[in-house]
């Protein structure tokens, strides 16, 4: 039954002969339950759609389902494999020959899922409670016969790998003569040490389809990452790695970032391992390569490699992503890494949360985000002071190239607040803004609600955790606006007079969809118009 | 033919186009600049799209010349093209004609490669579909079931997985 699908397209419809591109457009309109009906239209459509429904073989959150998947896929063991699920004690079925080799035409796998469908599927057929080790036995065969049987075979999300899966993994990725078809594996949360990383480190040098591999969460240590570092250099396909919460330590995240030079890896997350860089080695390993995203994130990296990164980024050419989130940058390394947007021109993302960053030169703040070419930018959990806001509103004051500000748990205050509230009233750039826990207070109430009124592109707005109070001109505000979907304003003493103001402005405003009120004083009767307003527009997440 | 293909066609520029069946459209030289084949006929004497008739054609350019301010999109990006489904109410109207048409229309957008009406009329086929029972789905499109019942039956088990839930 099996055959090329192309020959048949012709009369699929019979009032049109639609080629075979405009069939496949229409049919990755429709979901799996959609494409299960035209499965069943006649064999025609059912040639084309096979490999198209089991390309993506999942069903999120439904076991049953699952389990007949895995009916399905126990099926087309062969019996080499059939004979390994007997040794489980568990009887493979008879059964006549599937109408279709399924299994050929996956390309993505989830081991979630697969995990969840044995356990019903044993349940099921009264195994009782089946233990990890025997799911996880069962869900190796599985997918071993994936690997050998699909051509298309690009994604495996193969997270919670045992031992023996992964010994069993590497040998096959080690055969010559396996034909290999993966671009992303996805080992997170596997308790791999270096033991185990270095046989698959190893495997990888001559691998030439990989490009994303992910093991996140894991246990490689200084060793693995060294392991890693060496498949960088040999590989020739790998751009992606992500080694995140590896216990990696500076030898081994050292030992990464040298083997970047003339590498081909575009994007590296080294976050949560404990690295501290020397004062120079940081310099030469990125100055020499082709990274664009690099995730630097929880490490301790101090204000002396604060500044050396600061120094590379001036004249980086391809690095958009940049993630030093909760290190140790200080007033120093905050102030370096902020001069160097002026002269780089490519990072669109800067994440410098929480670095016990203060910046006394308020022209050079405003100089810089002025001059970057950043989108996103968090300088959230820092020591940023009421000048510094006023320095940031003067740059919103004209449109900029950032969407996106996030400016939590600082010093704002009323002063800064207000500026920046009268900054949003021209600005028509900004998208979303972030000023939770700022001591912004009650004076500004009134800048935010004309804020609010005139700004017509703010889709999302925190102004939590304020002391605004101010229900009264937010309301106001919110009547008036119609672009925000995501508001915060809860913690605010707003008292039930302002929730009052609330409940009348949202039954005027229209595009609301996430209102938080929470904490804010109101008391039982407003709630319940508060409740009223949610019953009567239930396309508001409303929460007081 | 040199003029058609510059970009800086302003407003009043018309281009000549002839279909199949020797119809003459006169149309916006914006719209033969953004779909470039359309360009390979203009102004010919006797040049005529081969396969589109004017009936068709009319519609096509119709579409265009409706569409002739929206942004120009990079294709490619498959994964969000699938999540919107969602059809403007013009574009629903335009396409609320009968199923021959459609298809037409979807050949024509196809040989002329314009991508958007491509993608438009191919989604609406897809919404035809829409939860429909695999017998409703035959007699929409008129499609004759050439399984045996055991065959059909086996085929709904192997895939059950899939089936409505």
């Amino acid at each position: 039954m099996v055959s090329s699908t192309t020959e048949l397209i012709t009369y699929c419809f019979p009032s049109a002969k639609l080629p075979t591109e405009s069939l496949l457009t229409i049919f990755s309109y429709l979901d799996h339950k959609n494409l299960f009906s035209c499965l069943l239209v006649n064999r025609q459509w059912c040639r084309i759609i096979t490999p198209i429904l089991w390309s993506h073989p999942t069903v999120p959150y439904n076991d049953r389902k699952l389990a007949n998947l895995i009916e399905i896929l126990i099926f087309e063991l062969n019996d080499d494999e059939k004979e390994a699920i007997n040794s489980f004690q568990i009887p493979s079925s008879i059964h006549s020959t599937l109408l279709f080799e399924y299994t050929k035409y996956i390309s993505l796998i989830n081991g979630n899922d697969l995990h969840k469908g044995i356990k019903y599927w044993l349940e099921i057929r009264n195994f009782g409670k089946p233990t990890l080790n025997l799911i996880n036995n069962i869900k190796w065969v599985l997918i071993k016969m994936i690997l050998r049987k699909s051509k298309v075979l690009i994604h495996l999300n193969y997270d919670g790998i045992d031992a023996k899966a992964m010994r069993g993994f590497v040998e096959i990725l080690n055969q010559t003569t396996t034909t290999f078809f993966l671009t992303s594996l996805n080992l997170e949360s596997s308790h791999l040490n270096s033991e185990a990383v270095k046989p698959l480190a190893v495997a990888l040098y001559a691998n030439n389809t990989l490009k994303f591999l992910n093991l996140k969460k894991n246990d490689i240590c200084c060793k693995g990452g060294v392991a890693l570092a060496e498949t960088i250099r040999q590989n020739k396909s790998l751009t992606s790695l992500n080694v995140e919460s590896n216990q990696i330590g500076t030898e081994g995240g050292e030992a990464l970032m040298d083997a970047l030079f003339r590498s081909n890896m575009t994007v590296l997350n080294l976050s949560t391992n404990s690295i501290r860089f020397g004062d120079s080695k940081v310099e030469p390993a990125l100055n020499n390569n082709y990274l664009t995203s690099l995730d630097l994130s929880s490490n301790g990296i101090d204000h002396n490699e604060g500044s050396i990164i600061g120094r590379v980024l001036r004249k980086h050419k391809f690095l958009t992503y940049l993630n030093l989130e909760n290190n140790h940058l200080g007033p120093k390394g905050g102030k370096s890494l902020i001069e160097a947007l002026i002269f780089n021109k490519t990072l669109k993302y800067l994440n410098l949360q929480n670095n016990t960053i203060s910046i006394n030169d308020n022209s050079l703040l405003e100089n810089s985000i002025k001059n970057s070419n950043l989108t996103y930018l968090n300088l959230g959990i820092n020591q940023l002071t009421a000048k510094n806001g006023r320095a940031i509103a003067k740059v919103l004051q004209k449109n900029t190239s950032i969407t996106s500000i996030d400016l939590f748990s600082n010093q704002i205050g009323t002063e800064g607040g207000k500026e920046i509230a009268r900054a949003l009233c021209v600005n028509t750039t900004l998208t979303s803004l972030d000023l939770y826990n700022n001591k912004i207070g009650a004076n500004s109430a009134q800048d935010f609600g004309v804020a609010l009124k005139t700004n017509y592109t703010l889709k999302s707005l925190n102004l939590s955790f304020n002391k605004i109070n101010g229900g009264n001109e937010l309301a106001d505000g919110v009547a008036n606006n119609s672009s925000l979907i995501n508001f915060n304003f809860s913690s605010n003493n707003i008292g039930s007079e302002g929730g009052r103001a609330f409940v009348n402005a949202l039954k005027i405003n229209k595009t609301l969809m996430f209102f938080d009120l929470s904490d804010n004083n109101i008391d039982i009767e407003v709630k319940r118009a508060l409740t009223d307003v949610r019953n009567t527009n239930t396309k508001i997440n409303l929460i007081f | 033919m040199d003029n058609g293909t510059s970009n800086s066609a302003s407003e009043n520029e018309t281009i000549t186009l002839k279909s199949c069946d020797g119809i003459e459209f006169h149309i916006d030289a914006r719209i033969a600049n953004r779909y470039t084949l359309l360009n390979n006929w203009n102004g010919g004497e006797s040049a005529c799209i081969p396969n589109v008739n004017g009936k068709v054609l009319e519609k096509v350019l119709e579409w265009c010349e409706h569409h002739i301010n929206d942004p120009q999109l990079n294709c490619g990006d498959d994964d969000s093209r699938r999540r919107n489904t969602i059809i403007e109410e013009w574009d629903e109207n335009f396409l609320s004609c009968d199923q021959d048409m459609l298809f037409e229309i979807i050949l024509a957008a196809n040989y002329l490669e314009i991508k958007p009406l491509l993608d438009l009329g191919c989604k609406t086929v897809a919404n035809m579909m829409k939860s429909k029972s695999p017998e409703e789905i035959r007699s929409a499109f008129n499609i004759d079931n050439d399984y045996t019942p055991e065959e059909e039956e086996q085929f709904r088990k192997e895939n059950e997985w899939a089936e409505d839930y």
